[in-house]
């Protein structure tokens, strides 16, 4: 047993005695210690799958390490008992009876899918595992390149750019779009892009090991000259992601229903004004452009756009709001402060989609709140 | 480490001079040799035993129990305002019955007990690792007298002030109530109001703002013999579009028969009851339920917590969406609060959309312009001060005014905040002094990084109200970021703005609006 795992085991017991209810991010980068670490709790372990059985005697033992939370990430249709939820009752109910309760899990708390009510992720002290000091690493942990990551130090035999990929995947999609578009987009040629990380990312890649934190807060790499290897093995990773994001879904759906709404309401204001010559007048200047585009689809035949269903159909969103903003249409009866803050939300993540690109961590947010704001306010 | 007799001993309590509990303490020292050190070393700090019995539990009558009052330096300094139970187990192996023996000593008592310390005695090698454990949760303090030398009454209270020192009374990871809870009384005081004239309710606000903690209270509260309260949990059904009422209803059964189980009187209503199949049916055994309860002049009052389970409205249009079994079994709760004078119910969650919105799912509101909305706000400065120095003061330590205006004016007053911070103040404290106070500096001093900790709580808890509040997040960041338009703007969007300022986001300042401090925290 390593002072290391001593150490770190002995912060979880403390955090548990004080807190009662403790999550820990435990991934990739601790693999060497986790086992060790856990059964020297003194507590009972058993695995969230276990727990939401149901059939689980607790009576063993007044503390409890529920792990693999990390399969509640994505919550299973159709199954309401496998959800956050069910999880929450149940390990309310066993600290009402007196236990403590250790989660941990391998993914990160923004990973998971937003749940309506209170979330037990978020009633749970958070507790962040230090990486290796000098004097913790093992003599011959210490050449290697990466040693701080205890999965590195402790001897595993694994080259730095495959943990990193190994770290990366467990992180969820929205954690990976905000590190790309730090590494890559704010700072190609450095890590000042950091600063812009939001807390719950921040806080993903702490745990992970990927960042560390400074008393004043500042955000800089844990192995600061191995940003290239950490580029690489994000690039890898956002490359080989094939299946969409579990928001993907929402995201889609809620851009269409605003789109869609919009062009809706934009519609019916212009027959009402301008009558049976709404077709030509909405578009004014665009009309020979909207017109090609619609030949290039489908409207092959259609020779003004006059015999086209919906010219509407044909514009880009920029487009349509600046007809609906335009003094004609008065924004539609929304405030132009409105519309601005629109713009700056919506059209980057159209943009994203557009392009079959990553989300970010909280575009479905942003995307649902706009459905609700719209719907309100043109529905 | 002060001199004993210095200054322990100041508040001292007198000597026992009864008979009768001369003769009880003696069956205690002869049975226990032990505790005459333990009286030799109470004496020294000014402390007495004032009572001595056998354990009454079946099986345990071989251990004993004691009752100490502390001086009143000690008390004051450790918190105490009660006895405290010293209990005496022979048995060298310290079981769990003996613990729980002694928790359930301290409910059987006439006396006025300190319900969350108690002393323990047992020959066990082990028994302090054991009573560390079995302490962990519950809220009892179980400390382990064997671990110190008997007749030591410097070891005595350095045992004592370890183990208060230890405790975090502050922080709180699950829903509140009874003396863990503190203020709320106006909101608590119209809630009842609501239940005593029928009048459905709904509560709101903010994540982590007390909402359950508030039910769980108001459930204590006004539970009687006659008042049956049934606080369910949405949080485990599954959310529209999936629909989550075949599997509340199977809830709600299960929960009302498991209360009523004890009344063959209900026996074939709660029959009908667990054999209703839908809503419909589920409305009319409930009707049986209640009329036969109504003989008997007892009432239930149904509360639903966690309301966004029913409306989520980020995954479904709640007004015109397709989910009308909801609005059914709305429309069902309100028929049954119409035509039955002994039946209410409250609702509870992040939105008031449920209760504000003409319509819910294709179907007229049955709550619309019909219930009664309340919204959680922070914590005012009194209810805040009461919180912060009556849990300090379980910890032994003193907290100074300007740590009081430190704490709320960090917090802004919000229930989990401020006890966030309170709990960080308090681990900065040293532990190995003997009086313990929390000044504006030792607030100050710990506030930057408390920031940090809670930042993802915070962006959570925004993140919330972008879901469910799309108007009044809009508002807020014209706020922050655009203040100079958002007071016409809001003059365009009034109950948006109305929302905000319930729910404790924007405060008024004259003719103009400003954020408040949760918002400042991120």
């Amino acid at each position: 047993m390593t002072q290391a795992v001593v150490v770190r085991s002995d912060a979880i017991r403390a955090s548990l005695a004080r807190h009662r209810l403790v999550l820990i991010q435990m991934g990739a980068a601790f693999e060497a210690m986790r086992q060790s670490m856990l059964e020297r709790l003194g507590a009972e372990l058993v695995t969230v799958s276990d727990v939401l059985s149901k059939t689980y005697d607790f009576s063993k033992s007044a503390s409890y390490v529920i792990t693999d939370i990390e399969v509640l990430v994505t919550p299973t249709s159709g199954r309401p008992e496998v959800t956050m939820g069910a999880l929450r009752e149940i390990v309310i109910k066993l600290m009402d009876e007196g236990k403590n309760i250790c989660l941990v899990s391998r993914a990160p708390r923004v990973a998971f899918a937003s749940i309506p009510g209170s979330s037990i992720l978020e009633d749970a002290a958070l507790l962040h595992l230090p990486l290796l000091s000098l004097e913790e690493c093992p003599n011959e942990g210490r050449s290697e390149i990466g040693w701080k990551l205890p999965t590195i130090g402790m001897g595993a035999d694994v080259r730095l750019e495959d943990l990193f990929v190994s770290i990366l995947k467990e992180l969820g999609p929205g954690v990976l779009s905000s590190l790309d578009h730090c590494v890559f987009e704010i700072d190609p040629r450095g890590a000042a892009g950091l600063a812009y990380l939001s807390h719950r990312d921040k806080e993903a890649l702490r745990c992970a090991g990927l960042v560390e934190v400074d008393t004043s807060g500042r955000c800089s790499l844990t192995i600061p000259n191995r940003l290239l290897e950490l580029k690489s093995a994000l690039a890898n990773v956002i490359s080989s992601t094939t299946v969409p994001a579990r928001d993907l879904a929402a995201v889609v759906n809620g851009l269409w229903y605003i789109e869609r709404t919009i062009r809706s309401t934009l519609r019916s204001a212009a027959v009402s004004i301008d009558g049976p010559k709404w077709r030509s007048s909405i578009v004014g200047a665009l009309s020979t452009e909207v017109l090609s585009r619609a030949r290039l689809d489908s409207s092959i035949s259609a020779a003004s756009v006059k015999e086209l269903r919906d010219p509407l159909e044909w514009l880009t969103l920029g487009e349509l709001l600046d007809i609906a903003r335009s003094n004609k249409f008065n924004g539609l009866g929304v405030d132009a402060v409105i519309w601005r803050r629109f713009v700056e939300q919506v059209m980057p993540i159209r943009n994203r989609v557009s392009h079959m690109r990553d989300l970010k961590g909280n575009d479905e947010e942003i995307v649902g709140m706009w459905v609700g704001l719209v719907r309100q306010q043109l529905g | 480490m002060p001199r004993v007799g210095s200054s322990w001993n100041a508040g001292a309590v007198k000597p026992p001079s009864s008979d009768t509990l001369q003769r009880h303490i003696s069956a205690l020292e002869a049975d226990f040799p032990v505790v005459e050190d333990h009286r030799a070393a109470l004496s020294e700090l000014g402390s007495q035993m004032v009572h001595a019995q056998r354990c009454e539990q079946k099986g345990l009558h071989r251990c004993r129990l004691g009752l100490v009052r502390f001086s009143g330096a000690v008390e004051a300094a450790f918190g105490l305002t009660r006895e405290v139970l010293f209990f005496y187990s022979p048995y060298p192996d310290l079981q769990i019955r003996e613990f729980e023996a002694a928790k359930n000593a301290i409910k059987m008592l006439r006396r006025a007990v300190t319900p969350d310390v108690i002393f323990i005695w047992s020959p066990d090698p082990r028994s302090r690792q054991k009573l560390d454990d079995w302490s962990q949760g519950g809220g009892l303090l179980a400390i382990p007298l064997a671990s110190i030398q008997s007749n030591d009454p410097v070891a005595l209270i350095s045992l004592l002030r370890d183990y208060i020192y230890a405790r975090d009374l502050f922080y709180e990871s699950t829903p509140v109530r009874g003396d863990r809870f503190f203020g709320r009384r106006q909101i608590l005081q119209s809630l009842r109001d609501d239940v005593q004239s029928q009048r459905v309710a709904g509560l709101f606000g903010l994540r982590k703002a007390g909402k359950t903690s508030v039910l769980s209270q108001l459930s204590e509260v006004i539970s009687s013999p006659a008042r049956v309260v049934i606080l369910r949990d949405l949080e485990s059904l599954p959310s529209p579009p999936i629909d989550p009422i075949p599997s509340l209803l199977k809830d709600l059964v299960a929960d009302i028969k498991d209360r009523f189980l004890a009344q063959p009187h209900l026996e074939t209503e709660l029959q009908q009851l667990a054999n209703s199949t839908d809503i419909s049916d589920f409305r009319r055994a409930m009707q049986s339920v209640l009329r036969a309860l109504a003989a008997r002049e007892v009432s239930i009052v149904l509360m639903l917590d966690e309301i966004e389970y029913l409306t989520p409205s980020d995954r479904i249009d709640i007004y015109e969406g397709d989910m009308t079994s909801v609005a059914q079994f709305l429309g069902a709760l309100r028929s049954l609060v119409q035509e039955n004078p002994n039946f209410t119910f409250l609702l509870s969650g992040l939105t008031s959309a449920i209760t504000e919105g003409g319509r819910l799912y294709g179907r007229p509101n049955p709550l619309f312009s019909w219930s009664k909305s309340h919204f959680l706000t922070p914590f005012d400065r009194s209810e805040a001060d009461e919180l912060a120095t009556s849990i300090s003061s379980r910890m032994g330590i003193d907290v100074e005014e300007g740590a009081l205006e430190a704490l709320y004016e960090a917090t802004g007053g919000h229930a989990f905040l401020y006890r966030s911070l309170a709990s960080a103040v308090v681990q900065s404290l040293p532990v190995d002094v003997f009086q313990r106070h929390v000044t504006r500096a030792d607030v100050l001093r710990t506030v930057t990084q408390w920031k940090r900790s809670v930042s993802g709580n915070i962006e959570e808890m925004l993140n919330h109200v972008r879901r469910y509040y799309p108007n009044e997040s809009v508002l807020l960041e014209v706020l922050t970021q655009e203040p100079a338009s958002f007071t016409e703007l809001a003059n365009e969007y009034p109950a948006a703005l109305q929302h905000l300022l319930s729910l404790g986001l924007v405060r008024a300042d004259g003719h103009d609006y400003e954020a408040t401090t949760i918002l400042s925290l991120l």
